[in-house]
């Protein structure tokens, strides 16, 4: 069966390039998956999990901010503004950020909404991923 | 003659320097081993976006209208200066600022109106010293180079471009080449399309653009990419003078550290030659008084 080349580039290095059966994105509406032979495909990417499942496992990233390439060849480039493995989150900081927004959300008084929650989705979704660790 | 206690005095001073000179190389040279790992870590990134950028304005057909794209006559623009913080870079920065004075001159000639925006202390002690119009001065910016510090400037940058009447923005900043070679550079950074490698987005229109999804729509993505681009520009010049930065103050650290080694020599010289001369007037006064007796 044909395989997925798969980048995934920071701005500031390469996150990792995989071999993989299969992607699954978190899309600005949703999930999305690619499999070999898709169509190509520019898509904004949202906050969350990215998954690469690989023949060797499936490999789990955070990632916020950025896009989806999907190219001829079945070469997937993931182009976003952060990623991190499972045992690169800061599980503590990401429990904080979530309780800052939280509290930012609570009292309502003039705090910019939408900044935090866009905040307390990232805290969110890094601790949905750093749990990916301990399972 | 400067007596042999007075030469002592300097050969100490000069070896004093050069244990810094030394000490300034070996840090240079371990964070420029770092700011070069990382330009090299970051092209990548720079080339697949430019890549999919190709592809997404290949499935626009050519035509995408774009505040920023949008090309206008010059009659005021925002020059940013990226300078290092600190000195002892050799002429990296009074290069750079050599070419901005051409630079800015240049654009006066024809009436444009050149507005500056130092980020970096060595650009705003520079800009303090001329009389122009300077926005915003920044410091430190070349500390850290982080993409998160770049979105925020590139996003101040769009702002300018869209609501202060700036018909163009660039860049200076100092490009690398090698340990050795850096060049000053002068980037468009607003309205985006020549800073890649001088090609406009406004190609020659394919009859069938490539099949390609854009999610959720071209034109949101467009414009997302283009304001994405501006801080992949910053970035990158970010890491650039970072990499010269630490590169020119290894060299010039390198040099002055071989400089202190050949005053050295030329001290020790004439430190032995005034005692080889004290010594002979010791001999001279010692046998003269012999003779008198």
């Amino acid at each position: 069966m044909a395989e997925l080349h798969v980048s995934i580039l920071t701005p500031a290095k390469v996150a990792g390039t995989f071999s993989a059966e299969q992607v699954q994105v978190p899309g600005i509406d949703g999930y999305l998956g690619v499999l070999p032979g898709h169509t190509q495909l520019i898509s904004e990417l949202g906050v969350g999990e990215l998954l690469v499942h690989t023949r060797q496992g499936i490999e789990s990233y955070f990632v916020s901010g950025g896009y989806l390439d999907v190219g001829e060849g079945n070469h997937v480039t993931i182009l976003v503004d952060i990623a991190e493995k499972p045992v690169d989150i800061k599980v503590d900081r990401a429990k904080d950020a979530r309780q800052r927004a939280l509290s930012r959300l609570d009292d309502k008084s003039g705090v910019d909404v939408l900044r935090a929650q866009a905040a307390l989705r990232r805290a969110e979704q890094r601790l949905v991923v750093a749990a990916r660790l301990s399972k | 003659m400067p007596s042999l206690k007075d030469i002592r005095r300097r050969i100490g001073s000069v070896k004093n320097t050069q244990k810094i000179t030394r000490a300034m190389k070996l840090v240079a040279a371990a964070k420029f081993a770092r700011a070069n790992a990382a330009v090299v870590a970051a092209r990548p990134y720079g080339a697949a976006f430019q890549a999919m950028v190709e592809r997404l304005v290949a499935a626009a057909g050519g035509s995408v209208p774009s505040p920023l794209l949008n090309e206008r006559e010059e009659h005021k623009i925002l020059l940013v200066l990226l300078s290092t913080d600190r000195g002892f870079c050799g002429g990296l920065n009074s290069n750079l600022f050599k070419q901005a004075v051409q630079f800015i001159n240049a654009k006066r000639r024809d009436g444009v109106q050149v507005d500056l925006m130092p980020w970096g202390r060595r650009a705003r002690q520079f800009s303090a010293k001329l009389s122009y119009e300077v926005q915003d001065p920044r410091e430190k910016v070349l500390d850290k180079p982080s993409y998160g510090l770049a979105k925020e400037l590139a996003a101040d940058l769009v702002h300018r471009f869209e609501h202060e009447g700036y018909d163009r923005v660039y860049l200076g900043f100092v490009e690398f080449k090698s340990a050795m070679s850096q060049v000053p550079k002068f980037a468009q950074v607003l309205p985006v399309g020549k800073s890649h490698s001088g090609r406009s987005h406004k190609e020659p229109e394919i009859a069938f653009g490539p099949d390609i999804l854009v999610e959720p729509s071209i034109q949101e993505v467009l414009e997302q990419v283009l304001k994405r681009e501006v801080a992949g520009l910053i970035f990158r010049a970010m890491l650039e003078g970072a990499a010269s930065e630490h590169g020119a103050r290894m060299t010039a650290m390198d040099s002055a550290t071989n400089n202190a080694n050949e005053v050295l020599r030329r001290m020790k010289i004439q430190y032995n030659r005034a005692r080889q001369a004290a010594i002979t007037k010791e001999l001279i006064e010692i046998t003269s008084g012999a003779q008198a007796l």
